[in-house]
């Protein structure tokens, strides 16, 4: 028996791999991690910096607010460079000697005086001059020293050299550049835009205190309204600290009261103690989705591989001859072993391709942050619960679909068949997000017991953990279903195998699954 | 061993329709046996139930001596009437995997596959991919499928159905030369014409009961007398002829089933004044004319 099995599953895996649909499910998942990864990388990288001006009809707005997009810069600037200067070389990255020094000065500074220390840098001299009394002399006179040659080198600074010093610069993404000094600056400006010279220009209305009046922002590109965004941000903070100050408060107060609150994200490790929150911590509670969509795909393609082989070869009158030398059973279990042999080697090329452009990524896309994605790809945990429910959640599938498979003799007829399966289905992807915010919920446990859900949502809830019982009774619930979806199919397919014309409904497929052996409903005699 | 095969009261129905009922037959060794009766007389599922794709109901099939069909499995060899090929799978290989499958080793299955496809005028196909036969080629490839593991009972539901004239050739030697080889082969078939030229015995089934079985020779004697005429002309006269009970007409050939006791020179007498006749021939009934009494009979009978 084994051996007649083994015979009809090599068969079946040696002719999968010589089908289009192997070598593209081989490929398509490849194919889109690198997309995925590489594309909004790439574009991120060649989208040009967007320019803009400001056409200030208030005759401060505009600079206050380029003074506070400085301000920001520079603070990025300093820390950016204290970074570098104490990897030790400097020098690669083109930075004003005066900024060096400015940033060592700077070091042992608390984050409050170096913000203050970049608002003189970017400022008038009356901002220098405001610089605290907790200042020494020495960086009082760094700063008007450096300040200059600071402003005017970071105005000539590319997107590329900001993005080596920094990701976080605001220059590698948006530049500023004067408006055209004419009466008909507006035509002018629209020419620019028209020409693709200039992203888009702002304008500010007479008295931005008071309201929005005359507030505008002009581009051809209203889809992306991150320069939009990202402005009136900062528009809106300079306006919100001057209304403050119209009651009455201080510049001081008025920032303060502005002032957000930021919360540090941290997570709880295991044991106990919490640590700054990482990227890679985001990532590895998502982990289980990814490992849930990519057992959902492989288990389902593999299946549905099954299923239209099946009819295929029903259709070609091959299997009829086969059973004078195999038993149907036999034929069913080779077909399913086969097709399981294929999908894991298509999912194990995946596994390893994914690892290994996990390993190699950092290479090609340097800057990138390190995500632990080799980690979790390599997870001994994930990778283990996946294979044990990809081969269950398979094994059920393909005993429902190679029994539909048997009775239809057209992919029609067996697509139609299909439709409650595929519903079904439908239903760990809908639950995939709320399943993974919460994965030991009240919907999360009692999907875990229906067995045509068990993998998908035992793999979702993977990072809650479930607690082992649920491991030990659910595993072994799908054991069983596996077990009586082998059995009822072997039963279903043995009568479909040898029926031609219509199929029968489900209710008749079910009969015949219950059906004693000896009484069964064939059309064609 | 005497029998190759025996069936002994079997029954099988599917849900309100009795396919074969109470059917028991005996087919002898080194035979050529036909299984012959109109489309859905229960051919099939007989010969699917003696190959063991399917159990009866009730009574017991013995083949090769054994009681369990999956038992002999290795020794039988059996064709469907739906028959098809691996579509992408080598010619070679297709054949090859049949033997396999019925537990010959690899290698003994590719060259005994490459073998009797060089003997049967494939060889330049062992490598091309089924799909690429033509189909009285595919025929014949299945046909090597079913033999590559020299069985000692080949079974072949409806072997001629759909061939042309060559190919009905081919497979007519092919079933002759198995014979010649000891081997017993069994086939269905609806057209009794070819039954009658290369059967040794047959068995008659009608609406899933046996009629009448026996040696071909015999079952023909007990027919009576006939006389085989070629004519041109009207052929309508014929029907009115004294001493002839019955006349199957196809136009330019006649059967006339003579009455007991009646000369066959007073009917040749009668024919000549009646079309122009071109050959008469006394000898028994055709198989077409045995099988039609017997269904009428059959009939009656209930």
């Amino acid at each position: 028996m084994a051996n007649r099995v083994a015979l009809v599953a090599r068969r079946e895996y040696l002719e999968n791999l010589g089908t289009k649909g192997f070598w593209l499910g081989l490929l398509v998942f490849p194919v889109i991690l690198i997309a995925s990864i590489a594309v909004p990388f790439l574009f991120s990288k060649s989208a040009g910096r967007r320019t803009y001006t400001v056409i200030d009809g208030s005759g401060w707005l505009g600079a206050a607010v380029q003074e506070r997009i400085l301000t920001q810069e520079f603070t990025t600037l300093l820390r950016a460079t204290i970074r570098i200067e104490e990897s030790g070389d400097s020098s690669a990255y083109a930075l004003p000697d005066s900024m060096v020094e400015l940033a060592v000065a700077v070091k042992p500074l608390s984050d409050d005086h170096r913000a203050r220390v970049a608002g003189a840098l970017a400022g008038s001299d009356a901002a220098v001059e405001a610089l605290d009394s907790a200042l020494d002399s020495y960086v009082k006179e760094l700063v008007l020293s450096a300040r200059a040659e600071a402003q005017s080198w970071y105005r000539s600074l590319t997107a590329k050299q900001a993005k080596r010093i920094d990701d976080g610069l605001d220059a590698t993404r948006y530049a500023y550049v004067a408006p055209p000094d004419r009466p008909a600056a507006v035509d002018e400006l629209n020419r620019q835009i028209a020409d693709g010279r200039l992203f888009a220009y702002f304008v500010i209305g007479p008295d931005p205190v008071t309201g929005s009046d005359g507030t505008r922002y002009v581009s051809k590109n209203l889809t992306d309204t991150s320069l939009r965004d990202w402005y009136a941000w900062r528009a809106s903070e300079v306006v919100r600290e001057r209304r403050i100050e119209r009651q009455g408060l201080t510049s001081e107060i008025a920032g303060w009261l502005s002032a957000p609150l930021s919360f540090v994200g941290e997570v709880v490790g295991s044991g106990g103690a919490t640590s700054a929150a990482k990227a890679s911590d985001k990532l590895r509670q998502w982990a289980p989705a990814i490992f849930v969509y990519i057992l959902w795909v492989s288990v389902f393609s593999s299946a549905q591989m099954l299923l239209m082989n099946t009819v295929e070869e029903k259709s070609n009158r091959v299997l009829e001859v086969l059973l004078s030398s195999v038993s149907s059973l036999e034929l069913m279990s080779g077909k399913i072993l086969g097709m399981a042999a294929t999908g894991l080697t298509i999912v194990g090329a995946w596994v390893a391709f994914f690892y290994a452009t996990t390993m190699a990524l950092p290479r090609f896309f340097v800057g990138m942050p390190d995500l632990g994605l080799a980690q979790i790809a390599s997870d001994p945990v994930y990778l283990l619960l996946f294979l044990c429910y990809y081969i269950f959640g398979y094994f059920l599938y393909a005993a429902l679909l190679v029994a539909i498979g048997s009775v239809c003799s057209t992919h029609k007829e067996a697509q139609n068949l299909m439709t409650p399966i595929v519903l079904a289905l439908i239903l760990p992807l809908l639950t995939l997000t709320p399943i993974t915010r919460d994965p030991n919920g009240t919907l999360a446990r009692i999907l875990s017991f229906i067995p045509t859900f068990t993998p998908f949502v035992m793999m979702n809830r993977s990072a809650g953990p479930p607690e082992v019982w649920e491991y030990v009774v659910t595993t072994v619930e799908l054991m069983l279903s596996v077990v009586v979806a082998f059995w009822a199919a072997g039963r279903v397919f043995r009568v479909g195998v040898l029926m031609t014309g219509k199929p029968p409904s489900l209710r008749e497929i079910v009969r015949w699954a219950r059906a004693s052996g000896g009484r069964r409903q064939i059309n064609a005699l | 061993m005497s029998d190759a095969l025996i069936m002994d009261r079997v029954t099988k129905s599917f849900g309100d329709v009795v396919a074969v009922d109470e059917l028991s037959l005996r087919v002898p060794s080194g035979c050529i046996y036909g299984v012959l009766g109109p489309n859905g007389a229960g051919k099939t599922t007989a010969l699917r139930m003696i190959v063991g794709i399917l159990e009866p109901d009730s009574g017991s099939v013995s083949v090769l001596g054994l009681a369990d069909a999956a038992a002999v499995r290795q020794r039988i060899g059996y064709l469907p009437e739906e028959k098809g090929l691996y579509k992408k799978m080598r010619v070679g290989a297709m054949v090859a995997y049949a033997g396999e499958l019925k537990g010959m080793p690899k290698k003994a299955a590719h060259e005994n596959a490459i073998h009797l496809l060089n003997v049967y005028g494939l060889g330049d196909w062992v490598t091309k991919r089924c799909e690429a036969l033509s189909k009285g080629m595919s025929q014949k490839a299945m046909l090597l499928s079913t033999m590559i593991h020299d069985p000692d009972l080949v079974i072949l539901d409806e072997p001629f159905s759909g061939l042309d004239p060559v190919n009905t050739e081919i497979m007519r030697d092919v079933i002759v030369n198995m014979r010649r080889q000891g081997k017993t082969v069994l086939f269905s078939t609806h057209v009794m014409e070819q039954a009658e030229q290369i059967c040794d015995a047959i068995v008659l089934i009608h609406r899933g009961r046996k009629v009448l079985d026996g040696p071909l020779a015999s079952v023909l004697d007990a027919g009576g007398t006939a006389v085989q005429l070629d004519y041109d002309g009207d052929g309508e006269p014929l029907k009115e002829l004294r001493g002839v009970s019955r006349v199957n007409d196809a136009g330019k050939h006649a059967e006339l089933i003579l009455d007991s006791g009646t000369d066959p020179q007073d009917v040749l007498a009668q024919v000549v004044g009646k079309v122009r006749v071109r050959r008469f021939d006394l000898r028994e009934p055709s198989l077409h004319e045995v099988f039609v009494r017997a269904v009428k009979e059959d009939a009656s009978g209930e």
